[in-house]
């Protein structure tokens, strides 16, 4: 059951290039929250505009706190990452699925910002190896320094860790240690990492994001299409198996 | 203690504060953050003869102080709805309204004549002001003869009070809402969504899936509180729900001001899903304040200086 609460806002902090991490104070939410679920994070009074809240994902739960990495892709969420300590946010959460906790090893495969959710999971689960991939080294978050598990770290440009893409090294991932896949990350690198996980026969979970409204299933105006017709990203998801998705029909 | 209460027709709610159409479900999902049956009612989701799937995503865009959405009325259809969602309504303690559309006349009859029996439905609420889809939306909505022949055929199908929702996409709206009312309907609400578009200039293309969209808001309250206040002014005796732009309780109380006996919240759930509950909260400070001792006295009490 979600609830719908007012919390302060105990750390802003800048963590790498138009990407900050947010952290408040809600152990309602905490003690609630599962890897890949989110919240929806409001502005505070007055509510008008902007006028919707923004889906985070949570990259923490722990200790009554709840954590975001948020990165600034609009003004909405430029406007989050410009709140201070002690603030007020409203938060609705948790919200959606979350990941399923595999039985046995996760290769969890994150790219730019998808990287909160699957770090929230590695630090949940045992067995983890963590694809991590960003354009460059300004852009890459601390968050996978804090995980104990093992990481594959890419940057496209080469200037930390491996270069390359965060899908190059996928397949040589499965084949020596086997397991379920979870993705999160741009449209085309999901649909990569899916291509390689069907040609290995591997169970692959995705994470997909999309505009919303209500987050809560009541709007029907995040849907993204699936084999059998539309899904609510919010309620269904935001993560699906990946062979429920109609990949020709999401588009990039 | 302020007298809450209100009355639309011959039904009786215990507060004038509903949700709106299509931001709400049934209700399901906002009653695992509150307790719904607080609320002075509920509006479902439109429902359709058939399934819809809905339009094309994506189906929301946010604009100034308000975003559009081109949901086009995804729903499972009238017999599925009855199966699934109308149980869940049982054991709801406020007042239940159905909103129906057709695309068709035949179609509409056909509805209410399914709904009309459950008594797990107080009233219903005749959607023809819908801009997200290609027939019996706003093609009904704008046309005063379509409207009274509609309402009129209606009518006789059921004894549950009838709801006509008028669309702010029009000239004159005392014109359609006149054909709703000579026609039989029993309450008025207004406005649903005002016909806009978004456009991204990078690709050139609609921010919408389906191109244009339904604007709501507290970017659109001005435009609903006129409506409301015309509406009065030509049908003091008809209930007028006021819907459009309620963002906090000063803007339901406006809307009742303009007119309106009750109001319904819609997009403003998204961005506070408490709202309702703060608006049903600030009637006993505002008509202390005003001197009122029910909220039925700020139904139309507007002061308009004299010139």
């Amino acid at each position: 059951m979600p609830v719908d609460i007012l919390s302060e806002v105990t750390c802003v902090q800048n963590i790498a290039d138009g990407t900050f991490r947010l952290v408040l104070d809600a152990p309602e939410i905490a003690e609630k929250a599962r890897p890949g679920q989110f919240a929806m994070v409001g502005f505070g009074s007055p509510f008008y505009d902007p006028f919707l809240r923004r889906p985070l994902a949570f990259a923490k739960a722990e200790w009554g706190r709840i954590e975001f990495t948020l990165r600034v892709v609009g003004w909405g969420t430029a406007l989050l990452a410009d709140i201070s300590t002690g603030d007020q946010m409203p938060i609705l959460g948790p919200l959606g699925n979350g990941f399923e906790k595999p039985e046995g090893r996760a290769i969890l495969v994150a790219g730019g910002i998808g990287l909160p959710p699957l770090a929230f999971a590695a630090s949940r689960w045992k067995d983890v190896v963590l694809l991590y991939g960003e354009k460059t080294a300004s852009a890459l978050c601390h968050l996978p320094h804090e995980l104990e598990c093992e990481k594959d770290i890419a940057t496209e440009d080469g200037s930390d860790g491996r270069k390359g893409l965060v899908t190059d090294n996928l397949e040589e991932h499965i084949k020596k240690k086997p397991g379920t896949v979870y993705c999160c990350g741009p449209v085309p690198m999901l649909k990569e990492a899916v291509k390689i996980c069907r040609g290995l026969n591997v169970r692959c979970y995705v994470s997909l994001e999309a505009r919303m409204a209500c987050g809560v299933g009541a709007c029907m105006g995040c849907v993204i299409p699936a084999i059998n017709g539309y899904k609510r990203v919010c309620k269904d998801g935001p993560v699906f198996d990946a062979d429920e998705i109609d990949w020709e029909a999401l588009g990039d | 203690m302020i007298d809450l209460s209100i009355r639309i027709g011959s039904l009786e709610l215990k507060n004038p504060v509903l949700t709106a159409s299509g931001c709400f479900g049934v209700g399901r999902e906002y009653s695992e953050i509150y307790d719904i049956s607080s609320l002075g009612g509920i509006v479902t989701k439109t429902i359709t003869l058939r399934p819809r799937e809905g339009n094309l995503p994506p189906r929301i865009w946010e604009t100034p102080a308000g975003m559009l959405n081109s949901i086009g009325l995804a729903n499972p259809g009238v017999k599925s709805f009855i199966e699934t969602e109308i149980p869940f309504l049982r054991d709801i303690e406020c007042v239940r309204i159905v909103s129906v559309a057709g695309e068709t006349i035949g179609e509409f009859v056909e509805l209410v004549g399914e709904i009309a029996p459950l008594e797990e439905v107080d009233a219903i609420e005749i959607n023809i002001s819908c801009p997200n889809v290609e027939q019996g939306g706003l093609t009904f909505g704008t046309d005063p003869v379509v409207i009274t022949e509609l309402v009129g055929k209606l009518r006789p199908v059921t004894k549950k009070p009838l709801w006509v929702k008028l669309t702010p996409n029009v000239t004159n709206i005392v014109a359609t809402g006149k054909a709703a009312v000579d026609a039989g309907a029993d309450a008025l609400c207004a406005i649903n969504t005002l016909l806009g578009m978004a456009i991204d200039t990078d690709t050139r293309k609609p921010r919408l899936g389906n191109v244009t969209g339904g604007l709501s808001g507290p970017a659109i309250l001005p435009v609903a509180l006129v409506k409301v206040y015309e509406l009065y002014r030509e049908f003091p005796e008809i209930p007028i729900i006021g819907i459009g732009g309620i963002g906090s309780p000063t803007e339901a109380i406006a809307h009742m001001l303009a007119g309106a006996s009750a109001v319904q919240v819609g997009s403003g759930l998204f961005s506070y899903p408490r709202l309702p509950l703060d608006i049903i909260e600030s009637f006993e400070e505002y008509c202390d304040e005003q001197g009122f001792s029910s909220v039925r006295e700020i139904t139309g009490s507007l002061i308009i200086p004299e010139i």
